[in-house]
């Protein structure tokens, strides 16, 4: 036995040091991107990569930007509630995209980035807040998603050979409805709305008017060829927002061929997201 | 609670230190820890299968125990045909009853008769025709006097329920398995190391192979109805690398966990895609299930000891009930079915015996005739899959429909070449390993340093190339 457990001791002292050589790599590139909390402000937007794209443009309309890309309802709701007890918060801006609440977003999500906004009411058990918070975050090697970030920094760490990639603008029309159906059928792999998320908007609707914070649901701006392709698909967001007595902006239509304005079929670009936040802004002051 | 899960990378550790260094002493207390340990893995699902568990348990001991007693041949008959009904009773209701209401009805409706019945809101307790057979085989072979009936509850608790092999298999005797349990169980350097490179093996075929055939298995399968021959063959080869890898690779893990205790469990495949027959493949894949029907069905049918009629009846009913047992669809009937026809003419022209030893034993490579044998097997078992797989048998039509048209010849739309290239390395490890119960197991021809290196390399690329962004169970635990 004790040849068995000095082996395994000394092969376990190689495992650790893959792990924390994986761990200082996710920690840099992938925990650590992961938006910081900050609690000056009192109007707060919640969304995924749609939002995410506004950037730090939002401060200067006195929004802070909690959107992160990949974020569903569940990372929103650990971001709301956090946000509520360290916060004076008013207003919150809440991602009603129609994709939000599919099944892709619910298996796709933040749930291993949110936890550090997370508290022990937000897990079944303490065994599966340890499981959660701390072994899947501290020992990389048995996290699938840490493995796939890790995966994507050391691909990016390849030199590629000079060939940029056409901006949106300049894709041809045929190329930007392939990109545009290829997302569609991403986002709406499956005809299922998840079920799990629609119960936690009714959470955060909830949590808000607890608290007596105004909700509003944003729809971001996309591009005429995703519009084209997602017409007729989507999971009511909306109407849950609606019954609950929240406003919805509306702004998928708002840059409708305007292609310039977009990185690609579903995020506005850094000029597209300069020009929408002065509508953003008074929209969501107006009465 | 899965291989491969973070619970279970935490629970194995736990309960390996607890047995070795907290029960060890009292064979007792061991057998207890065991037991509950087994009682915690399984419930893990679901509490609520714990109970089936337990009434299959106390059914089967309080029958043996019976059987020690009873010298009657009629009381001693009852007793075995108590537990055989207690026992498929169970697992025809939690299994079957679905099945057999859906057939029925349709049968009806066939002579114009319309019945309407719903069907049953049954959950199909992981893992269950696995230790219903188990049990079984423990009552059968003391009808048989065979093995003496156990007076340690504990023991045989245990031996039911043992977490390793509990929810797919292998299928242990009792006559194999359950006089460990009595024993004391020294830890053996040797076989726990050897246990920890079966399991290390085991979630590369789980993870890498069988995961990652899946995904495209599942895409081509779920879409077939569009696709091309081509793809669909392409579907169809994969999926016979996913049910091996996570099979097989579940097996291993198995085995592998059960040495780290001191227990030795019989091993379930033995490299089956290298059967240069169907015959040769039965003794190769399944080896647990395979001879279970052959000594508690086959034989006791008469074999192939009598006439041809009888012996080519006996034959399609263990393919037959074999099929059935994997799941209460025609799909899996018409996979057995389509065995027993492959198996057949081996069987009537006393073929079935002629490949009893390794492929290319004592050379490096095989022939061109074993080449093609293994080719010609291989397409025969792919083409049996493709009922395994489908939802329904009018699919598994269409496919072979598909396979079988012009359209074999079209560039196929989806074609995993990183898959293959995995596909292509795990089989030359294991045509290295063939002469092996699993191909790595003899690595002596390393050093200590290259053995590590090895190992650290396995690790490294079971989780860059191992697809566990989700937990992904195993198909047989469906069964």
């Amino acid at each position: 036995m004790n040849r068995f457990l000095k082996n395994i001791l000394h092969f376990s002292v190689y495992l650790l040091l893959i792990n924390m050589a994986c761990f200082g790599v996710i920690k840099t590139t992938y925990y650590d991107e992961y938006t910081p909390f900050n609690g000056s402000f009192s109007t707060y937007l919640f969304a995924d990569s749609h939002g995410h794209q506004l950037d730090t443009l939002t401060e200067a309309s006195g929004i802070f930007n909690f959107a992160d890309p990949s974020d569903s309802y569940e990372d929103m709701l650990r971001k709301v509630k956090y946000t509520v007890a360290h916060s004076e918060v008013k207003k919150i801006l809440l991602s009603a995209d129609v994709h939000t609440m599919s099944t892709y977003r619910e298996d796709n999500n933040n749930l291993d980035r949110s936890t550090i906004y997370a508290t022990r009411a937000d897990y079944k058990s303490s065994y599966d807040q340890f499981l959660q918070q701390y072994l899947r975050r501290y020992v990389p090697l048995l996290n699938g998603k840490s493995r796939d970030a890790i995966l994507m920094h050391l691909k990016s760490l390849i030199p590629r050979p000079f060939n940029p990639e056409l901006t949106w603008e300049e894709k041809t029309t045929a190329q930007r409805k392939a990109r545009a159906r290829i997302r569609a059928n991403i986002h709406f792999e499956n005809s299922e709305r998840s079920e799990k998320l629609e119960k936690l908007i009714e959470e955060i609707i909830l949590i808000c008017r607890e608290n007596d914070i105004e909700l509003l649901g944003v729809k971001f701006p996309l591009t005429s060829e995703y519009l084209a392709e997602i017409s007729g698909k989507g999971y009511s967001v909306e109407e849950i927002l609606t019954r609950n007595h929240c406003k919805v902006l509306d702004f998928s239509h708002l840059f409708e061929g305007k292609s310039e304005y977009f990185r690609d079929q579903d995020h506005l670009n850094t000029l597209g997201a300069s020009v929408f936040m002065p509508v953003l802004k008074k929209e969501i002051n107006s009465p | 609670m899965l291989f491969n899960s973070l619970d279970f990378a935490l629970f194995l550790p736990v309960v390996f230190i607890l047995y070795w260094f907290v029960a060890k002493g009292p064979l007792r207390l061991q057998n207890i820890l065991i037991l509950l340990s087994s009682y915690l893995f399984y419930g893990w699902w679901d509490a609520r299968f714990l109970l089936l568990i337990a009434a299959s348990t106390v059914i089967d001991y309080s029958i043996g125990r019976q059987l020690a007693v009873s010298e009657k041949a009629g009381k001693r008959k009852l007793l075995l045909w108590t537990s055989i009904i207690a026992n498929i009773g169970i697992l025809g209701y939690f299994k079957y009853a679905n099945f057999f209401i859906e057939n029925f009805i349709e049968a009806f409706s066939i002579f114009g008769l319309e019945l309407h019945a719903s069907s049953l809101k049954i959950i199909l307790p992981v893992g269950i025709s696995f230790y219903t057979f188990q049990t079984l085989s423990y009552t059968i072979d003391v009808y048989r006097r065979k093995l003496e009936p156990t007076k340690n509850f504990i023991a045989f608790a245990a031996f039911v329920s043992f977490f390793p092999q509990l929810v797919a298999g292998p299928i242990e005797r009792a006559t194999h398995l359950l006089p460990q349990f009595y024993k004391n169980r020294d830890f053996a350097y040797e076989s726990a190391a050897n246990g920890l490179r079966q399991i290390l093996w085991g979630f590369f075929k789980k993870l890498v192979i069988a995961d990652n055939c899946a995904k495209y298995a599942n895409i081509i399968f779920d879409g077939s109805q569009d696709l091309s021959g081509s793809t669909l063959a392409v579907g169809a080869f994969l999926f016979a690398f996913q049910i091996y890898g996570d099979f097989s690779g579940y097996s291993d893990i198995a085995i592998g966990t059960s040495k780290l205790f001191g227990f030795n469990l019989k091993q379930n495949f033995a490299h089956p895609y290298f059967s240069r027959d169907i015959a040769e493949f039965w003794r190769r894949w399944h080896i647990s299930l395979s001879t279970w029907f052959r000594d508690y069905v086959y034989i006791p049918l008469g074999g192939s000891r009598e006439h041809k009629a009888k012996t080519i009846r006996n034959v399609f009913i263990i393919f037959l009930v074999s099929g059935f047992w994997h799941g209460a669809n025609w799909t899996f009937i018409a996979w057995g079915g389509l065995h027993a026809l492959f198996f057949l003419p081996l069987l009537l022209f006393q073929k079935n015996r002629k490949n009893l030893t390794v492929v290319a034993e004592n050379r490096f490579l095989p022939s061109v005739r074993e080449v093609l044998a293994m080719a010609l097997t291989f397409g025969l078992t792919v083409l049996a899959w493709i009922f395994f797989r489908s939802e329904t048998i009018h699919q598994a039509l269409d496919i072979l429909g598909s396979i079988f048209s012009h359209t074999l010849l079209e560039k196929p739309s989806v074609l995993p070449v990183k898959v293959i290239v995995y596909i292509v390395i795990f089989m030359c490890i294991e045509w290295l390993g063939r002469r092996r119960p699993y191909a790595i197991e003899d690595l002596s021809f390393l050093n200590k340093p290259m053995r590590w290196l090895f190992y650290l390399g396995l690790l490294i690329t079971i989780y860059f190339l191992g697809r566990f962004s989700q937990e992904i169970e195993f198909i047989y635990f469906q069964f």
